[in-house]
């Protein structure tokens, strides 16, 4: 996981596995919420699977900010090179 | 004339439905459960206490309205005669808790978290040990617990009535209480015909017929091939929530409506 192409690989793969997400439904600009539902129970999953992946806690406050899959890939991007 | 006649007697006896229940939820709410709080001591025993007196008064509920206002079939009643149930049902009326309870002697269910600073409600929550709703993973493991504790928890996975032409989208917290804790789900279909108890529907506007309500317990979903099948919780639960809303539309569907 070092560059953000290889963290957004790796964040399409989580968010297919651990919802059963369409790949091709994955796109940078997808809103979590609206267009892949996901919820409060698991954007939670999401954060441990995060966590598991890079070995770095992710805040659940610096998630809240996060929208799309893209920001995933951002905030998981500060995360690594802090 | 004598139709409208009978239309107006049966508005009345809907107000005094009200009046019957609000009566006896002011006892309740601002008698019993305020000693019971103050006497017993013990959280679980007084939960256990608590939701026996709630069953109780709504098994009389039911009766005062079953003699007044409404017609009611229940099937299978027996198999929600276990403890630790995770009952789900639709939602077609202001009433369907009501009905639930009454069936259920121990029954837990989740409650909004503000209605705690209601006087009305708050020691019936309070000595009842109802699961107030704190949402996401908090309610999920309160949920857990209840279950552990023999509880049949009450869920309707719309999260609110129906729409007035049938099932709303279903919400994925039942199925994830269900994925998580490992239980089997009783499903209980409800069918209401002539009602004016739905969502935007009027209560004092009496419907043409006399209300009738049918209840069927279904057999349990089994939880285990979802979680085979999908190794992710979060997966299974989609999957699960997906089968019950055809679960519960395929079997509500039968008068065109829910």
């Amino acid at each position: 996981m070092k560059t953000k192409e290889d963290i957004y690989n790796n964040v399409v793969d989580i968010l297919s596995k651990t919802f059963d997400l369409d790949p091709a439904a994955i796109k940078p600009e997808a809103n979590l919420y609206t267009d892949l539902d996901i919820d409060s129970i698991d954007a939670i999953d999401l954060l441990v699977k995060l966590q598991q992946v890079t070995g770095k806690r992710m805040q659940p406050e610096a998630f809240k900010s996060v929208r799309t899959v893209q920001d995933i890939v951002d905030a998981v991007d500060v995360l690594l090179t802090q | 004339m004598i139709e409208r006649a009978e239309r107006a007697v049966r508005g009345l006896a809907t107000g005094f439905c009200f009046a019957v229940f609000g009566l006896g939820q002011l006892a309740l709410a601002f008698a019993v459960f305020p000693l019971l709080m103050l006497f017993m001591r013990d959280e679980v025993r007084r939960g256990r206490l608590a939701k026996n007196i709630v069953h109780l008064s709504m098994r009389i509920f039911v009766k005062v309205m079953s003699l007044t206002i409404l017609d009611f079939e229940a099937r299978h009643l027996e198999r929600l005669d276990r403890p630790g149930l995770l009952v789900l049902a639709n939602h077609p009326s202001l009433i369907d808790i009501v009905f639930l309870i009454s069936f259920i002697r121990q029954a837990d269910c989740i409650v909004k978290a503000t209605l705690l600073d209601n006087p009305f409600t708050r020691y019936a929550i309070l000595a009842g040990g109802f699961i107030r709703n704190t949402g996401g993973p908090a309610l999920v493991e309160s949920c857990g617990r209840s279950l552990a504790l023999g509880n049949a928890l009450i869920i309707f996975p719309e999260g609110t009535r129906s729409d007035p032409d049938g099932l709303r989208e279903l919400q994925r917290g039942a199925a994830n209480i269900a994925v998580r804790n490992r239980r089997d789900i009783t499903p209980v279909v409800i069918r209401a015909r002539e009602h004016n108890l739905g969502r935007h529907s009027r209560w004092w506007a009496a419907p043409k017929k006399r209300m009738s309500f049918e209840f069927e317990v279904g057999e349990d979903i089994k939880i285990e091939p979802f979680l085979e099948r999908k190794r992710e919780a979060p997966a299974a639960a989609r999957e699960l929530t997906e089968y019950l809303k055809n679960y519960f539309t395929e079997r509500t569907q039968v008068y065109g409506r829910a």
